[in-house]
This record gives C-alpha cells, sequence and structure tokens, in this order.
C-alpha cells in the first residue's frame, strides 16, 4: 500500500513524464504566446475524466481497472478486455521508450544504439516494479525533489534570456485553435488511466489525490510553457524540437555557468522513467490479475523482449509520432479511456438495476 | 548464498558491457574545440566555405620554451562545398580530430553572404544538436579569410578577443548592444523586423600568419581587426549599413544602456558627457486616426569625462540638460526619419503595434505611417573628481 502523498507525487511525474520535451513545441505552435492557457483548460478536462473514473471505481472498491470488466462482463469477455488494457499498456510504454532514445539520440548521445537505452531502462524498471508497489511510491517520493528544485533551478537561471515582450499581446492568439487541439487531452491527460491500476492500493483513497494531481501538473506544465515563452519567443519554441533543452543549453552566466543542460537531460530522463514504472507495473499487474501466474520473472521477461521490440517499432521518425499525435491520440485514447468505461459503468446500473428488482420480486 | 552473490556480481559486471560510454564516449584529445567559425557563401556558384577556428590545446605557458619555439594558439581550417551539411563530412579530409562546435563563442559571415542572405547559415545551426545559437554574429566588412587568419595581440585566441571588445562595448559605448545573438537575429526575422548586427574588418591587408610575430610586434594595430559599423538585417538579408555615429541613436532607441561618451556643441561650447539609459517607455496613442507613437527616454548625464566644461551652478546644470534634452530629441528624431526614408523600421514601431494595438487591420501601413514623437528627460547626476577644470593664467 502507498500513501495519498506518494500517489499525489506519482501522478504528478506520470503527467510530466514525456510532456516536458515532446509536447511543448506543438503547444506553443498552435496556442502562441497564450499557450501557457493550454494546460489549464486541459488539465480541467483531466479532472473531468478523473472524476468519471472515480464514479466507476466506486462501484467496484478494491478492484482495479482490468479487475472490473471480469466482474461486470464475466470471464471469457472481461480477459478478452483486459488483454486489451494490457496491450494499451504496452504500446503507451512502448511509446514513450522511443521518445525517450530520440530525445538522447538527438541530444547528447547520437551514437548510442535505441536499443541500448530501452534495454537498460525496462531492466531496471522491472526489477523495481518486481519489488511492489511500494517500492515504486517510495522511489518516487525520494527521487521528487531532486526533480523539482534543479528544474526550477535552472529555469530560474535561465531568466537572464527573459524577455516579457515575447509574451505580447496577451490573450490576443485564436482561441478556438487553442480549444480544438484534442490531442492535448490525450495525451496526457488521458493516458492517466495507467494511474487507477494503483487505486485500490492508496491508503485512504486515492480519488483526491489523483484530481490534485492533475492540477498540481497542469499548473507545472503551464508554468513551464510561460517560461519557455518568456525565453525563447513563439517563433523559436514553435519550431526547437526540444525548447525546454534549448533553454537551458543557452543559459550563459557570467564565464561560470555555461552548458548545464546535462542536468535538465537528466530530469527528465528520470521523469520518463517513472511514467515507465508506471505503466510497466500496469501491464504486469494485469497479467497477474487476469492470469494469476506463479512466477513472475517469466512474464517480467517477456515483457522487456515486447516493450523493446516495440519501442522500436512504434514508429520510424518523429515526424510520424507527431501526425499521430495530432490526428488519432484523442480518438485511439477515447476507446480505452471513455467508451469502455462508459460501457462497464452502463453495465454495471444495469445490472444493479435489474438485480435489486429481481431480488424484489423473488422475496 | 555464496554462490548466488558470485553469480549477482557477475550478471552486474556483464552490464558495465552494456554502459552507452562506449558508443558517445568523448576524450578531450580527440576533439577539435572550435572556438570560431566563419562562413562565406559565393553569390555565383553558391560555393558554401566555412572557416573553423580550433584551439590549440598545445599552445599555452607549458608549450613556451619547447624546441619548436612558441605554437600558435588556434588553427584556422578552411573548407569549402556545395551545402553545410556535406561540409560535416568533407571537414575530416583535412581535420585529424571530431568537430566539436558547442563551444564555439562568435560566428562571423562575409559581406557578400549577408548581402546574399543568411537563412541558411542561421537554420544550419539551430538544428545541430550540439551548435548554440546563442553565440554573436558579426559581418565581416572585407574579405573574411584575412580576419579568420588574423593573430590578436593581447587576447591569444581571436575569438577570446571578439568576445571580450563585444563585453566591453555593450558596458562602455552605444555602439554595440545586447541583441546581436544568432538566436536574436532568427527572432527578429521570423516577426518580419530589422536587426543591427556590428561589423569587423582587418586593419592589415596582409596580416602576419606568425602568432609570435604578431605578440612580439609592439604596434597593435598591425596584425588585427577593429569592430566598427552595424549591418542592417531585413528579412534574413544585409540591406544596409550604419556608421558609428548612427549606432549610437540606434541602441538607445533599443533601450541598450551603455555607458557611452559623446562630444556635443552647447551653446558654442564643446562638451563631452556621458549617457546612460535609465529607462525607456515606448506608447501608442491615436490622434486624428493616426497612430503616434511616444518614446520616452530618461538619460542619466556625467561629467566624468568633461575636461572642456563643467557646470558651476544648478541653473547652468539646468541650462545644460535642457540644450542636452533638445540635442538628442533632434538628433533622434533626424536618425528615425533616416531609418524610414530607407524603408528600416529600426525603431521596431511595427512590433510596437502588433502588441500595443493587435487588432489594427493594417499593421504594415500604419507602422510607415505612424507618427514618431521622442521625448528626452536628461539628469546630471555624476561628476568627475574636480568640480571646475583648471583654466590657467591666460
Amino acid at each position: 500500500m502507498i500513501s495519498r502523498f506518494q500517489f499525489y507525487l506519482l501522478t504528478i511525474n506520470y503527467i510530466l513524464g514525456t510532456t516536458l520535451f515532446v509536447l511543448i513545441q506543438r503547444l506553443v505552435k498552435q496556442g502562441g504566446q497564450d499557450a501557457w492557457l493550454m494546460p489549464l483548460w486541459a488539465g480541467s478536462f483531466g479532472v473531468l475524466v478523473g472524476l468519471f473514473w472515480i464514479l466507476l471505481l466506486r462501484y467496484y472498491p478494491g478492484r482495479s481497472l482490468v479487475q472490473i470488466p471480469l466482474d461486470a462482463w464475466g470471464r471469457p469477455l472481461g480477459t478478452f478486455v483486459s488483454v486489451l488494457y494490457f496491450l494499451f499498456f504496452c504500446i503507451l510504454a512502448g511509446w514513450i521508450l522511443r521518445n525517450l532514445s530520440d530525445f538522447m539520440n538527438g541530444t547528447i548521445m547520437p551514437e548510442t544504439p535505441k536499443s541500448v537505452f530501452h534495454v537498460m531502462f525496462l531492466l531496471v524498471a522491472c526489477y523495481t516494479v518486481a519489488q511492489g508497489v511500494e517500492t515504486v511510491g517510495r522511489l518516487n517520493q525520494v527521487i521528487t525533489p531532486f526533480l523539482f528544485f534543479p528544474f526550477w533551478l535552472v529555469l530560474l537561471l535561465a531568466t537572464v534570456n527573459w524577455d516579457w515582450e515575447r509574451l505580447q499581446p496577451v490573450f490576443h492568439s485564436d482561441l478556438g485553435a487553442i480549444l480544438q487541439y484534442h490531442s492535448f487531452l490525450g495525451f496526457p491527460y488521458m493516458e492517466t488511466i495507467a494511474l487507477t491500476m494503483l487505486f485500490p492500493l492508496v491508503k485512504q483513497g486515492a480519488g483526491r489525490p489523483f484530481l490534485l494531481g492533475v492540477l498540481t501538473a497542469s499548473v507545472s506544465l503551464s508554468m513551464t510553457l510561460f517560461m519557455v515563452i518568456g525565453l525563447l519567443g513563439v517563433e523559436r519554441a514553435s519550431r526547437l524540437t526540444f525548447p525546454v533543452y534549448t533553454v537551458v543549453q543557452e543559459v550563459s552566466i557570467g564565464e561560470v555557468i555555461v552548458n548545464i543542460h546535462a542536468i535538465i537531460s537528466v530530469i527528465l530522463l528520470i521523469l520518463i522513467f517513472i511514467k515507465l514504472l508506471v505503466l510497466v507495473y500496469g501491464a504486469s499487474e494485469t497479467l497477474r490479475q487476469v492470469f494469476r501466474p506463479k512466477t513472475r520473472w517469466p512474464h517480467f521477461l517477456a515483457l522487456t523482449i515486447l516493450l523493446s521490440a516495440m519501442a522500436l517499432s512504434i514508429y520510424e521518425n518523429p515526424i510520424q509520432n507527431g501526425e499521430w499525435d495530432e490526428k488519432y491520440t484523442f480518438i485511439y485514447d477515447s476507446f480505452f479511456v471513455l467508451l469502455i468505461p462508459f460501457l462497464l459503468l452502463v453495465t454495471t446500473w444495469i445490472k444493479r438495476t435489474f438485480g435489486k428488482r429481481i431480488k424484489r420480486r423473488m422475496s | 548464498m555464496a554462490y548466488r552473490y558470485a553469480a549477482g556480481m557477475f550478471i552486474l559486471m556483464m552490464f558495465t558491457a552494456l554502459l552507452t560510454a562506449c558508443w558517445d564516449k568523448t576524450e578531450m584529445n580527440e576533439l577539435a574545440l572550435v572556438s570560431m567559425v566563419g562562413v562565406d557563401i559565393d553569390p555565383d556558384s553558391g560555393k558554401k566555405t566555412v572557416y573553423y577556428q580550433i584551439i590549440n590545446p598545445l599552445s599555452g605557458t607549458s608549450a613556451r620554451g619547447t624546441p619548436g619555439g612558441e605554437q600558435a594558439p588556434v588553427y584556422t581550417y578552411e573548407i569549402s562545398g556545395s551545402s553545410f551539411g556535406e561540409i560535416k563530412s568533407t571537414i575530416y579530409k583535412m581535420l585529424p580530430r571530431k568537430l566539436f562546435i558547442a563551444h564555439s563563442k562568435i560566428l562571423l559571415v562575409s559581406r557578400r553572404a549577408a548581402r546574399q542572405g543568411v537563412r541558411d547559415i542561421v537554420n544550419f545551426i539551430e538544428m545541430q544538436p550540439n551548435g548554440r545559437s546563442s553565440v554573436p554574429m558579426l559581418i565581416i566588412d572585407g574579405p573574411i579569410s584575412q580576419v579568420m587568419k588574423t593573430f590578436t595581440p593581447l587576447e591569444r585566441v581571436p575569438s577570446d578577443a571578439i568576445d571580450s571588445r563585444l563585453k566591453l562595448l555593450i558596458r562602455n559605448s552605444l555602439l554595440t548592444g545586447k541583441h546581436i545573438k544568432v538566436n536574436d537575429v532568427i527572432e527578429r526575422m521570423e516577426k518580419s523586423d530589422t536587426i543591427v548586427l556590428p561589423m569587423i574588418a582587418g586593419t592589415t591587408e596582409k596580416p602576419s600568419s606568425n602568432s609570435g610575430e604578431t605578440a612580439a610586434d609592439i604596434d597593435a594595430n598591425q596584425n588585427n581587426f577593429i569592430i566598427g559599423g552595424g549591418a542592417v538585417f531585413r528579412d534574413y538579408r544585409m540591406v544596409g549599413k550604419l556608421n558609428d555615429a548612427q549606432l549610437v541613436w540606434y541602441h538607445l532607441l533599443n533601450g541598450d544602456r551603455g555607458r557611452h561618451v559623446r562630444r556635443f556643441q552647447v551653446e558654442g561650447k564643446q562638451v563631452s558627457v556621458e549617457l546612460r539609459l535609465v529607462r525607456m517607455k515606448r506608447d501608442v496613442y491615436r490622434q486624428s486616426d493616426q497612430p503616434v507613437v511616444r518614446i520616452r527616454l530618461d538619460l542619466e548625464l556625467s561629467t566624468t569625462w568633461a575636461n572642456e566644461f563643467v557646470p558651476r551652478s544648478r541653473a547652468e546644470v539646468e541650462r545644460l540638460e535642457s540644450n542636452l534634452n533638445r540635442i538628442i530629441e533632434d538628433e533622434s528624431l533626424a536618425f528615425y526619419q533616416m531609418t524610414r526614408e530607407r524603408g528600416w523600421d529600426l525603431l521596431r514601431i511595427r512590433d510596437l503595434l502588433r502588441k500595443q494595438t493587435p487588432n489594427h487591420p493594417y499593421i504594415d501601413q500604419a507602422a510607415k505611417n505612424a507618427k514618431v514623437t521622442i521625448e528626452v528627460a536628461t539628469r546630471l547626476l555624476r561628476t568627475g573628481s574636480m568640480n571646475q577644470p583648471y583654466e590657467g593664467t591666460g
């Protein structure tokens, strides 16, 4: 069991995970100088979706997302849906692993083969997950201050290049275009469904820390975007592949504080690792809860092989990744995040209503 | 137990083979540390020539007195190709070490390349994962190879010499401003603004290629280069040039805060006064449907360098201040008129209108027709070590 505070931190780091370096450029491109507003409304959507999941999970106390279909729809169909969730978690994990290796290849390690990053991260992630959810929660709790303080410190150091004029004119971007950017709802907010696998394991209820975590992460994203725009300007931030990295790369204070971008690389790597931990936990727990194996290590080995292969083949280049993200993420995620939970909720309501009537008739 | 421990250790040791340093290891003595980059483009053939000035790690105090004598602090490699990307591969025909441009300090561009357009150059720099676009960009007034092959006295590495001079000029004059980096160029050009970059020229037609000779020559004006003038850029192309006098007004009206000493003619007397911008306010209001841009400059004056005349009384101070207000207003407005006639928006009026009147349907036209008023308020706040200069008995 993990504490509410640990789950709160886990939610924040999970959302920030890959978002900080995959999405910033696209958000600035879409929202211009007002892009910092986007996480605020997308975060509100994240909270609404979260409330929807909490409603479903309240009907099945102590059951995880993949156990609910088994209860609601019976063993054969429930297993099928749970396996679909397993694949969903695997695809997300493969995706972020590939984002990670793209980032490393594009910045400080251009020569290292992608599979090395994938396999090394997966080995450590599987080992951590095998130790149980407490290890994941504690690791994240211990490591968060080492992410939070250096991240904001390097961004504050970068303010030597700050220019308020880059944020003007304020509230003058096309609000319609900002609201239409639905892929931001899919990634990262709808992907937080993986965190519901941990809901039964949070002491004193996971709902409130989850919703607070979504809100905090949205505010953090908004502040990061605000700083990126003020430091780079819309013109550059909307074209650079990794704007947060470039912001820190350009820090130069005197002759002493220069080339400190390695700090931001390490922070981003750890954030991705935390997101990977949650997804690997989700995938392995799905296997455990649905198929109840006696030994788990073969599953972890298989997961390592499957996810490293998936990461290599999920897309060929970041251009494909961007196009998928913009066009299909929302629809694809909606199937797992909105449709299936909605059908489960409807089934539950019907079963409860008819169940009561049948009981009344019987009595 | 011991067996399991040994097996665990063995597995851990096997993991070291996967350590990523095997692919991306970077040994200092395998790198060619680039200190300065020079770029030239032939307007006829489109052939690109890049000059990499690479730091010689053996030059320095330890190498002095070696049998070979003092070594050159830098070596300049010149390489040509049809594209910048191609040069990245062909440089190794000559260069025995891995090119490392992350620490380069200065980017120099030839005047003919600047006239043709620098968009390709800045795109190439910005695309490089380890390239830095936060380096100053200067335009070479004259042959590029001459500047790239000039050793500098006092500061032995030329890029350090330029970097240091720029910092001193930014602080002690209004001849150069802070916004001269590659990223400033990108930002301004993408907003359809203009920018002025410093220019650099060699002082000798055939500079010595021997660093020892340069170091031994007392005449620092020989074998050197000088920063002077400004290249005006619009849409990534150099469209004109400003002289040093015009640069002062350009930087003042763009909010640069260097302490610049200038001689003014006040009531028939020459007086050298140090100016420093304390505050600048730019706003827009409408007057009979026409936008009026009001620029207000608050300047701090110092008579530390006024060896010709120092005011004696409060009345004289006020007279000096009001005279200088008028002179600076007139000269600033004359500068604005000159830029307007040439079609250069050097005061960034368009950008100001875009921010303050974003709903205006014809920003470009409004920027061209905008009326500009400049108000200057000077305050004498500093004096030198003497309250009056010596006047003699004659």
